[in-house]
C-alpha cells in the first residue's frame, strides 16, 4: 500500500472521461449531482410512509402508544447502534480512498455490509417474535393483548415502513460489496473514487430514515 | 468553471489528508445522541415526548448528512436539492395533517373525539380514557 | 449564405470525424437539398444497435414507437367508451367492460402517453442537440429507462388482458383495495413506468448543469430546456410518492392489509391526498414540455426573438413549483376539512396566472412577426385557443363553491380533456411536424398536413364541447347509463370523437409514407434560427462534427451569423480553424 503520501504531490493520473463530458472533473460533478437528486427521490418515497404514521398516530395516539410496548427497545436501539457504526465505516472508506488506500478502504466497506447484515439479523428475530405473538398487518392481526382501535394499523406501518427500509438496507449492501470487491482489488485513488462515495451517500441515506425511525416507532 | 470542479474534488482530498478524526467525533455525538433520546424517552413529558424526540434525530441527521455525506463541501445545487426535497416533504406533510386535524371531529375514524361513537363501534369492553392530543 | 458547407471539408483534421455534407457547394439552389450519407439511423443497421443503444436520438426513436402504439391502444378504449355512450343503457358492452375501458384508457393515456411523451421522444432526441453536446449525462441510465417503461407496460398489459381494473385510473380506495378485477398488475406496472420518469428527469437536469457548450448561458437556452428542466423538477420530486402509494394499494389488495380501510380505522381521504400530491404535479409534467415545444414552434413561424424570453423561463419554474400546492382541489367534496379546502382553492388560482403570463408572451411573440402558415403553426393556433379555455373551466373548477356542482361530472372531463388533449396533443403534434424533418430527414406533404389539423381541431370542438355542456346539464362522468335528456349531446360528443380518430389515423398515414417517400429536408427547412436546425437532417450520431460554441441565443433573427459556431479543435487545443455551422436556408 501507498504510504499516505501528500495526495496533490504524488496525485495519480486523471482517468479519461467519457466521450459527451468535457473533463474528468466534470464528470464526477455530474456523477455526484445525480446521486442528491437519486436521493432527493429517496426522501420523497419515504415521505408517504411518514405522512401517514403521522395521520394514524394523531387519530390514535393511545394505541400507538399501547403498541409501541411490544416492541423491543433494545434490540432498536442496538440495531441504531449498529447503523450509526456502519455509517461510520463507510465514511472512513471514502476518506481512506481519497488517500490512496484503496485495499484498507474495501476492508472498511466489507465491515459496513458486515454491520448490514446484522442490522437485518436483528430485524428478522424482531419479525420472528411479531409472527409469534401474532401482531401483524391488516386482517392477518392476532394480538389478544391489544384490540384498541387503530392498532393492526400500527403494526402495518411497522411493517411496511421497516419492510421498505430493510429493502433498501439490501440494495445498499449490494451495491457497497460490488464497490468494496473493486476497493480490494486496488482500483480507487484520489482521482477516481466516485463510486465509493455514491455507494456511500446510498448507504448514509439508509441510516438517515432509520434515525427517524428509531423514535418514531420504538419510543413512543 | 472547470478550476471550480477540480478544486473541489481537491477539497475532498485536502480534508480527507489531514486526519480521520472528524468521522470519530461524529460518530461519538451520534452514539450519545442516541443514549440521550432514548433516556428521555422514559421520563413522561406530556406532549413534550415527541418534539424532543425529532428534534434529536434532527440534530442526528444533520450531523450524517453534513459531515459524513459532506454536504458542508458540496457544490450549491446538491445542497439546494437536499434542502427542497425536505421543504416539499414538510409541504406533503403539513397540509394532509393540517386536513386531518381540522376536520370537523365526527367525521374521523373512531378514538380518540368521540368515545360513544367509538364504543357503539367497536364491541370490546372498555374503550380506554384518553387525554386530549 | 450556403447551407452546411463542404468545401471547409479541406480544414477538418484527423482529430475529427469526417463531416457529411448534407448538400455540394453548388446546391446553393435551395429547392434540392441532399440527403447526408452518415447520420444516426444508419450508423449500424442491427437489431442489437438499437436495442442496447445509448445513442439518446435512437432511444427518443424507441420511445415514439412505443408512446404512439399506447397512444393508439388509448385510443381505441376511448372510442369503445364514446360508441357505448351513443345510448342510455347497454349499447356494445355490459357496465364491467365499460368500467374497465374507461380505466384503461385513462392508465394507458396517462402513465404510457401523457408522462412520457414530449420529454421521452423530443426531450431525448434535442436536449443534447440544444445543449451543444454529443449525449444526456448518463446515456445507459436512458436505456435503462426506455426498458423500464417496456417492463412496466408489459406488465400493466397483462392486467389488462387478464381482467383489467375497473376502479378508474385513479384507484380510489376502499374500493381499489377489494374489487375482484386485476387491479394489481397494473398498479405494478404503473410503478415501473414511474422509474423511468424519475430516471429521465435525474438524466436531464444533470445534463441541462454540466453538458452545456462554452457560451451556452443560463439565459441562453432555448425555452424548451427550460421547460424540460421544470419538468424534470417534478418528475424527481413528485413521482416516488405515487410509487410509494401504488404498492401501498397494491399490498392491500394482495394481502388484507387494511392501512386505508375505514374498519381497521384506515383513512380513504389519506389515500387520496397521497395520490393527488402526485397527479396534480403530473399534468405539469404533461403540460411544461408542450409549453416548452409551443415556445419554440411560435418563434420559428414567426421569425421573431420570442416576446418575454425570461418570463416564460421563470414562469416555467413557477408552475413547476406552485404546482406542488394545489393538490387538494381534487378533494373538495371527498371530506377533506374546510380549512384545507378553502386554502387550496386560493393556492389553486395562483397556477393559472402563469400559464396567462406565457399565453400573453406567445401572442405577443407572433405581434409584428412574419407568419408563415404551415402544419405546426396551425397546431399553435388549435393550442392557444385551447389553452385559454381549458386553463379558464381549470380555474372555475378551483372555485370550491363551484366544484361542488362540477366535481365528478362531465364538465371535469371537458377541462381536463381540454388541457390534455387540446393543448398537450396539439403540441404533440406540432413538435412531431415541426421536428419530423429534422428527425428523420424527409418532408410530409404540407397540405395532407393542413388538412389532418383541422379535422383534428374541428373534430376536437366537436367532442368537448359537448361534453362541457353534459357536465353542466348534470352528467355524471364513468357512469354506463344515464337520462335519455342526455343523449343528444353524447352522439355529438362521439361523432367529433370519430372525425378525431379519422384525423389520427391520416396524419399516421401520410407521416409513415413520408419516411419512405418524402422529399430530403436538408438541415433548415423551415428557416430557423434555434440551434437545433444547424445541424445536418438527420444529425450525425454524435450530433456535431466538431467541438460546439455558443455565440448568440436560438431566437437570434435580427442577426446575421448563425448562433453555433463549430471548432474542428478543441478550444483548449488553441489550433484549428473556426467553420460556421450551417446557417439557415437562403
Amino acid at each position: 500500500m501507498q504510504p499516505e503520501a501528500p495526495a496533490v504531490a504524488a496525485a495519480p493520473p486523471i482517468p479519461a472521461p467519457a466521450h459527451h463530458f468535457r473533463s474528468w472533473a466534470v464528470q464526477q460533478h455530474a456523477e455526484r449531482m445525480g446521486m442528491w437528486l437519486f436521493l432527493a427521490t429517496e426522501i420523497l418515497l419515504f415521505a408517504g410512509l411518514f405522512v401517514a404514521y403521522a395521520t394514524y398516530r394523531f387519530l390514535f395516539p393511545q394505541t400507538f402508544h399501547a403498541a409501541s410496548k411490544y416492541l423491543n427497545v433494545t434490540l432498536g436501539t442496538v440495531n441504531t447502534l449498529v447503523l450509526i457504526t456502519s455509517s461510520l465505516t463507510v465514511a472512513l472508506a471514502v476518506h481512506f480512498v481519497v488517500s490512496n488506500r484503496s485495499r484498507f478502504a474495501g476492508l472498511l466497506l466489507l465491515a459496513s455490509v458486515a454491520l448490514g447484515a446484522t442490522f437485518l439479523v436483528i430485524k428478522g428475530f424482531e419479525y420472528a417474535h411479531k409472527f409469534q405473538e401474532g401482531a401483524l398487518p391488516g386482517h392477518y392481526y392476532r394480538l389478544e393483548g391489544l384490540t384498541l382501535p387503530g392498532s393492526s394499523l400500527f403494526f402495518t406501518l411497522y411493517f411496511f415502513v421497516t419492510g421498505l427500509h430493510g429493502l433498501h438496507v439490501i440494495i445498499g449492501m449490494s451495491v457497497l460489496t460490488w464497490v468494496a470487491a473493486r476497493a480490494l482489488r486496488g482500483e480507487f485513488n484520489a482521482r477516481h473514487y466516485i463510486p465509493v462515495e455514491l455507494g456511500g451517500l446510498y448507504w448514509h441515506l439508509v441510516d438517515l430514515v432509520w434515525i427517524f425511525l428509531y423514535p418514531l416507532l420504538y419510543l413512543i | 468553471m472547470a478550476e471550480q470542479l477540480e478544486s473541489s474534488a481537491e477539497e475532498i482530498a485536502e480534508h480527507a489528508h489531514h486526519s480521520a478524526l472528524p468521522y470519530y467525533a461524529v460518530w461519538g455525538a451520534l452514539v450519545a445522541l442516541t443514549f440521550t433520546t432514548f433516556l428521555i424517552s422514559r421520563v413522561n413529558l406530556g406532549w413534550g415526548n415527541l418534539p424532543i424526540a425529532l428534534a434529536i434525530a434532527s440534530t442526528k441527521a444533520g450531523l450524517v448528512v453534513w459531515f459524513f455525506m459532506h454536504l458542508r463541501d458540496a457544490r450549491g445545487l446538491n445542497r439546494v436539492t437536499f434542502f427542497v426535497s425536505l421543504g416539499f416533504f414538510a409541504l406533503l406533510f403539513a397540509f394532509t395533517i393540517l386536513d386531518v386535524t381540522t376536520r370537523y371531529p365526527p367525521t374521523n375514524p373512531p378514538n380518540g373525539f368521540d368515545k360513544d361513537r367509538a364504543a357503539q363501534f367497536f364491541h370490546d369492553e372498555g374503550v380506554p380514557h384518553h387525554s386530549s392530543e | 449564405m450556403s447551407p452546411q458547407s463542404d468545401s471547409s471539408a479541406a480544414q477538418i483534421t484527423a482529430e475529427t470525424a469526417p463531416a457529411e455534407p448534407s448538400a455540394p457547394p453548388e446546391a446553393a439552389r435551395p429547392e434540392e437539398p441532399r440527403f447526408p450519407a452518415r447520420h444516426y439511423l444508419n450508423d449500424g443497421h442491427t437489431i442489437r444497435s438499437w436495442l442496447l443503444t445509448v445513442d439518446h436520438k435512437r432511444i427518443a426513436i424507441l420511445y415514439l414507437v412505443l408512446v404512439l402504439t399506447a397512444f393508439l391502444l388509448g385510443g381505441i378504449f376511448a372510442m369503445v367508451v364514446r360508441l357505448e355512450l351513443l345510448t342510455p343503457g347497454p349499447t356494445i358492452i355490459d357496465a364491467l367492460t365499460y368500467n374497465r375501458a374507461f380505466t384503461l384508457h385513462g392508465v394507458i393515456m396517462i402513465f404510457l402517453f401523457m408522462i412520457p411523451a414530449i420529454p421521452a421522444v423530443f426531450g431525448n432526441f434535442f436536449l443534447p442537440i440544444m445543449l451543444g453536446a454529443k449525449d444526456v449525462a448518463f446515456p445507459r441510465l436512458n436505456l435503462l429507462s426506455v426498458y423500464l417503461y417496456v417492463a412496466g407496460a408489459a406488465l400493466a398489459l397483462w392486467g389488462m388482458i387478464h381482467g383489467g381494473a375497473d376502479t378508474g385510473w385513479t384507484f380510489y380506495t376502499p374500493y381499489s383495495t377489494i374489487t375482484p378485477t386485476n387491479v394489481v398488475p397494473i398498479l405494478l406496472g404503473a410503478f415501473i413506468v414511474g422509474f423511468s420518469s424519475i430516471l429521465t428527469g435525474i438524466n436531464f437536469i444533470t445534463s441541462i448543469h454540466t453538458l452545456r457548450a462554452p457560451g451556452l448561458t443560463w439565459m441562453r437556452l432555448p425555452l424548451f430546456i427550460w421547460s424540460l428542466y421544470a419538468t424534470a423538477v417534478i418528475q424527481i420530486l413528485a413521482t416516488p410518492v405515487l410509487g410509494l402509494l401504488l404498492l401501498l394499494v397494491a399490498a392491500e389488495h394482495f394481502f388484507g392489509f387494511g392501512l386505508f380501510d375505514p374498519a381497521r380505522g384506515g383513512d380513504p381521504i389519506l389515500y387520496q391526498h397521497l395520490f393527488w400530491f402526485y397527479s396534480h404535479p403530473a399534468v405539469y409534467i404533461m403540460v411544461l414540455p408542450a409549453m416548452g415545444v409551443i415556445s419554440e414552434v411560435v418563434t420559428t413561424f414567426a421569425r421573431k426573438h420570442i416576446f418575454g424570453y425570461r418570463m416564460i423561463a421563470y414562469s416555467s419554474l413557477g408552475i413547476a413549483f406552485v404546482g406542488f400546492f394545489t393538490w387538494g382541489h381534487h378533494l373538495f367534496v371527498s371530506g377533506e376539512s374546510a380549512f384545507d379546502a378553502g386554502a387550496f382553492g386560493i393556492l389553486s388560482m395562483f397556477v393559472g396566472v402563469f400559464t396567462a403570463i406565457k399565453t400573453f408572451n406567445w401572442v405577443g411573440t407572433l405581434y409584428r412577426g412574419a407568419i408563415t402558415f404551415k402544419t405546426p403553426f396551425a397546431y399553435l393556433c388549435g393550442f392557444l385557443y385551447f389553452i385559454v379555455f381549458g386553463g379558464m373551466t381549470g380555474v372555475a373548477v378551483a372555485t370550491v363553491s363551484l366544484d361542488v356542482h362540477w366535481h365528478d361530472s362531465y364538465f371535469v372531463v371537458a377541462h381536463f380533456h381540454f388541457i390534455m388533449v387540446g393543448a398537450v396533443v396539439m403540441a404533440f403534434l406540432a413538435a412531431l411536424h415541426y421536428w419530423f424533418p429534422k428527425m428523420f430527414g424527409k418532408r410530409y406533404p404540407e397540405g395532407w398536413g393542413l388538412v389532418a389539423a383541422s379535422l383534428i381541431i374541428l373534430g376536437f370542438n366537436a367532442t368537448f364541447i359537448p361534453q362541457f355542456l353534459l357536465g353542466n346539464a348534470g352528467m355524471p362522468r364513468r357512469y354506463y347509463n344515464y337520462q335519455p335528456q342526455f343523449q343528444a349531446l353524447h352522439v355529438a360528443s362521439t361523432t367529433g370523437a370519430s372525425l378525431l380518430a379519422f384525423g389520427f389515423l391520416l396524419i399516421a398515414i401520410y407521416l409513415l409514407l413520408s419516411l419512405k417517400y418524402g422529399k430530403p429536408a436538408g438541415p433548415n427547412p423551415w428557416g430557423s434560427r434555434a440551434f437545433e436546425w444547424t445541424t445536418q437532417s438527420p444529425p450525425l450520431t454524435e450530433n456535431y462534427p466538431g467541438a460546439v460554441t455558443v455565440l448568440s441565443g436560438p431566437y437570434a433573427y435580427h442577426v446575421a451569423q448563425s448562433p453555433i459556431a463549430l471548432t474542428t479543435n478543441r478550444p483548449t487545443d488553441g489550433g484549428g480553424g473556426t467553420r460556421e455551422g450551417g446557417g439557415h436556408a437562403a
